[in-house]
């Protein structure tokens, strides 16, 4: 395709357009229309650029007029949601998603923290000699420990009623299973809560426990399994 | 918001009322959401374009008088939106289904941006503002706020150095300049996109 190079064919059809052609120039521009096809091109283009121009400039006005409305739209929502940040607001569901997991989660950890707190608070006395039993509660949560029968023919000692002078050193009992760990847990009559736990592993099935660190009372113990307790004195 | 009848809405296009596009807007572009989405086109064309260039096309058809009114407004601009969706989903895959879509009645082809409008469109963007001043001059338009007319066909260069405050011979030299400059992208771009 071949471009008009000078402004000249421009100036002779716009003068064409506004009917300023001599009789001379008007003979002359209808024979180049015949014979001149890049010419006759250039004329075709001309007039449809007009029509087109007025299309395409009602088009870009139309959407500025759309688009500024389009801003009016979405403007309230934008004053409302301003604290938002805009990736949310954009992906909705997305937001939804994230949000109901993070709620899940919250939940999920609420329900691990306050349910072993509830059931274990350890008891006031003697607090630096107890172990956390919520340490000992956790693996058998977990299903880490199996469960062995303690019963009472495997609890040594001290015997079930023994009196024990709070100034001795009390030395537990029991008979090992395996190489499983076991819980010692010594609780006070009265009181639902131990007021002593140890973990102990395997193969050690015995403790000793330094004099005084009771004090007089009745007491239980049990070695992972609470059903089956011995009970002693301290006076 | 307050609800409007049919003839209302097309009156308040035709005016050029805010408030009746809004409503437009607000009212029929959650259906056309849903189409794109359900389309799975959106990596070849976003919703909010399809509704933008919808609701422009249905104002540019609205104000030439081209609804004829045989289906209800909210039909037509889906069907608008449809086209368009079709329409960009063509450009990107050269073929002429889409699921259920078939191509659009003659009615709505009425109102496709050809490919001689894309050209003048994309030369628009790319022009000096003065450039388009004298072109609209000498196209005889006129544009008022969000409305654009044709006062006369060809206006003279008189009045067109007047309005811009130039000489006459500069006015028919800036105008030959600028239009020399139109019609030689015009007619390259046409010549790359239809030969």
């Amino acid at each position: 395709m071949k471009f008009p190079e000078t402004n000249r064919d421009i100036d002779l059809i716009e003068r064409y357009l506004d009917g300023e052609l001599t009789f001379e120039e008007q003979q002359s521009f209808d024979k180049r229309m015949i014979d001149d096809p890049v010419f006759k091109d250039l004329v075709g283009a001309r007039k449809e650029s007009s029509e087109l121009w007025l299309k395409a400039r009602t088009y870009y006005t139309v959407k500025e007029e759309v688009n500024r409305i389009h801003k009016m739209k979405f403007s309230h929502k934008k004053n409302i949601l301003r604290i938002v940040p805009s990736y949310l607001t954009q992906h909705k569901y997305y937001s939804i998603a994230a949000i109901g997991i993070l709620l899940i989660a919250l939940i999920a950890a609420l329900l691990f923290i306050v349910r072993p707190s509830q059931k274990f608070k350890i008891a006031d006395n003697d607090r630096n000699k107890i172990y956390d039993v919520r340490k000992a509660i956790k693996p058998a949560e977990k299903g880490e420990i199996k469960i062995y029968k303690y019963d009472l023919n495997n609890l040594l000692k001290p015997d079930n009623g023994e009196v024990i002078s709070r100034n001795k050193v009390i030395r537990f009992e029991w008979r090992c299973f395996d190489n499983s760990d076991r819980y010692l847990f010594i609780t006070k009559r009265g009181e639902e809560l131990p007021v002593f736990s140890r973990l102990i592993l395997c193969p050690k099935s015995f403790m000793l426990l330094p004099a005084g660190t009771l004090k007089p009372g009745v007491y239980t113990w049990y070695v992972t399994d609470e059903k089956f307790q011995r009970t002693f004195t301290i006076k | 918001m307050r609800k409007y009848t049919e003839s209302e809405l097309i009156d308040g296009v035709k005016r050029g009322d805010d408030q009746v596009i809004l409503f437009l807007m607000k009212n029929y572009t959650n259906n056309i959401k849903k189409m794109v989405n359900d389309l799975n086109i959106t990596r070849y064309i976003q919703p909010e374009d399809v509704i933008q260039e919808g609701m422009v096309e249905l104002i540019m058809n609205i104000r030439d008088n081209k609804f004829k009114g045989t289906s209800s407004l909210s039909t037509y601009y889906f069907a608008i939106c449809r086209f368009i969706c079709l329409k960009q989903y063509n450009k990107f895959k050269n073929i002429y289904q889409l699921g259920d879509i078939e191509i659009a009645d003659n009615d709505f082809r009425d109102f496709e941006i050809d490919g001689k409008l894309a050209c003048i469109l994309e030369i628009l963007k790319s022009m000096k503002k003065e450039c388009i001043e004298i072109i609209d001059l000498r196209f005889g338009l006129s544009i008022n706020g969000d409305k654009v007319k044709r006062e006369v066909e060809n206006r003279g260069f008189e009045e067109i150095a007047k309005a811009l405050n130039i000489e006459y011979a500069n006015a028919r030299q800036r105008f030959g300049r600028c239009i020399q400059a139109l019609l030689a992208e015009y007619q390259k771009r046409k010549a790359f996109n239809f030969n």
